[in-house]
């Protein structure tokens, strides 16, 4: 019985230090890109100096990229806005980590491995991630007709064991798509409202 | 005696486990708006007040404004991060649960936009968050018995965007001192955040399913 124990602790231990899966899906979706009904056709928008985390750049070309809505601008074609932002901060948390230490914690004692072994199975992590970051949009003269800052947060909820790259990496790619896309459709929202029928 | 701790240790890891997390409490100076006080503790939403001719089935709109955070919680930067994220959170928290809970024709998130001319009527979801703190993991830790706990409350308002009348008030407040090593307070708040946007919509799928505040 001792030995079973000592073998539990002894993979358990294993487990918890290897970090069982090396990447994370998200199951909160992303947040969709908004078309206006009013539109005719897909509003071509240039992209300026985009600073902070480069995943928020990226968040933003992958957004205009989709079909309809906002669009990024082709090299010929003049834009109706050139927008220009950045992210200020990208904080990911989570208790993973505090999963790991008790595990390991009542993983050292064969008497107390048993507790491991259930908290193992019975305990969720949990993550959030708040992103905070700007946005403005510029006419062709320069002039802003539009800014906005917004922090925006993703939060998940797993029982899988992941290295703590692969959740941070998840979730700061979540925080990223959540603010560049909610700042984006803003826009979009604010240029329905100013030009309905486009 | 062997197979008995056997048993027992898993158990007592469960139990352990579920002893921790944050836990509902009476909400402390909660504000009343004109005559509205939140006196009539529900099950599911905290403390309510609601004003006797208010109908919810005649509203199929919300509009989901996000919520502030009391200035008297900010001391510091550390505060002032953590007001941010946890207003964010508690936004993503309700409106997916607004959106889920198809009581709603719409969700409108004012974040994103303004309320919309539209033939439905709609009601505005107002809310501040009055209470805000992570405690102190160590004093959770060393010395407990509430000591160091994460506490939050949240005091949210209906408001009828025609008649610009508050038609209904909740305060509902969460506190959390117990966990393995003291617990994180991060964790804790989020958890309360979770719990109360949970039964925050409960309260209104009950109310607009006709009932009243109160035990179910």
């Amino acid at each position: 019985m001792t030995t079973v124990r000592r073998l539990i602790g002894f993979l358990l231990v294993a487990l918890v230090a290897s970090g069982c899966s090396s990447s994370v899906a998200l199951t909160v979706p992303p947040v969709d890109k908004l078309r206006p009904a009013g539109w005719r056709e897909p509003v071509q928008v240039g992209l300026g100096p985009i600073g902070g985390d480069p995943c928020f750049a990226e968040a933003l070309k992958g957004y205009l990229a989709s079909p309809g809505g906002l669009q990024l601008a082709a090299d010929r074609t003049a834009p109706y806005a050139v927008l220009t932002g950045r992210v200020d901060r990208i904080e990911v948390h989570s208790n993973r980590g505090d999963k790991e230490v008790s595990l390991l914690y009542f993983s050292a004692f064969v008497i107390t491995a048993p507790i491991a072994a259930a908290m193992y199975g019975a305990k969720d992590w949990h993550a959030d991630a708040a992103a905070e970051g700007s946005l403005s949009a510029a006419d062709a003269g320069g002039r802003v007709i539009w800014e906005k800052a917004l922090t925006v947060s993703v939060s998940e909820t797993q029982r899988t064991m992941p290295s703590a790259d692969a959740l941070n990496a998840a979730m700061k790619a979540g925080a990223c798509q959540k603010l560049a896309a909610t700042l984006l459709n803003a826009f979009a929202e604010h240029m329905s409202a100013e030009l309905p029928s486009r | 005696m062997r197979r008995l701790s056997v048993l027992a240790m898993p158990l007592l890891g469960i139990l352990l486990l579920a002893g921790c997390g944050a836990h509902r409490m009476t909400p402390v100076d909660a504000r009343p708006v004109g005559d509205l006080k939140a006196e009539v503790e529900d099950a599911d939403g905290g403390h309510v007040g609601l004003a006797p001719d208010f109908k919810p089935a005649a509203y199929r709109v919300i509009v989901l404004q996000p919520f502030e955070v009391s200035a008297s919680e900010i001391k510091d930067q550390d505060d002032a991060r953590l007001a941010k994220d946890m207003a964010a959170y508690l936004h993503a928290q309700l409106l997916r649960r607004l959106q889920a809970t198809g009581i709603f024709v719409r969700v409108v998130d004012a974040s994103i936009s303004a309320l919309p001319p539209s033939d439905e009527r709609a009601i505005r979801l107002q809310g501040q968050i009055s209470k805000l703190t992570e405690g102190s993991q160590a004093l959770r830790y060393f010395v407990g018995f509430g000591a160091g706990a994460a506490k939050a409350q949240i005091e949210t308002r209906l408001v009828d965007p025609q008649s610009q009348r508050v038609v209904m008030i909740t305060a509902d407040r969460r506190a959390a001192g117990m966990g393995i090593f003291g617990g994180d307070g991060r964790q804790f708040v989020t958890e309360s955040m979770d719990q109360m946007a949970d039964g925050y919509v409960k309260l209104l799928k009950h109310l607009w399913a006709g009932g009243r505040p109160g035990a179910r």
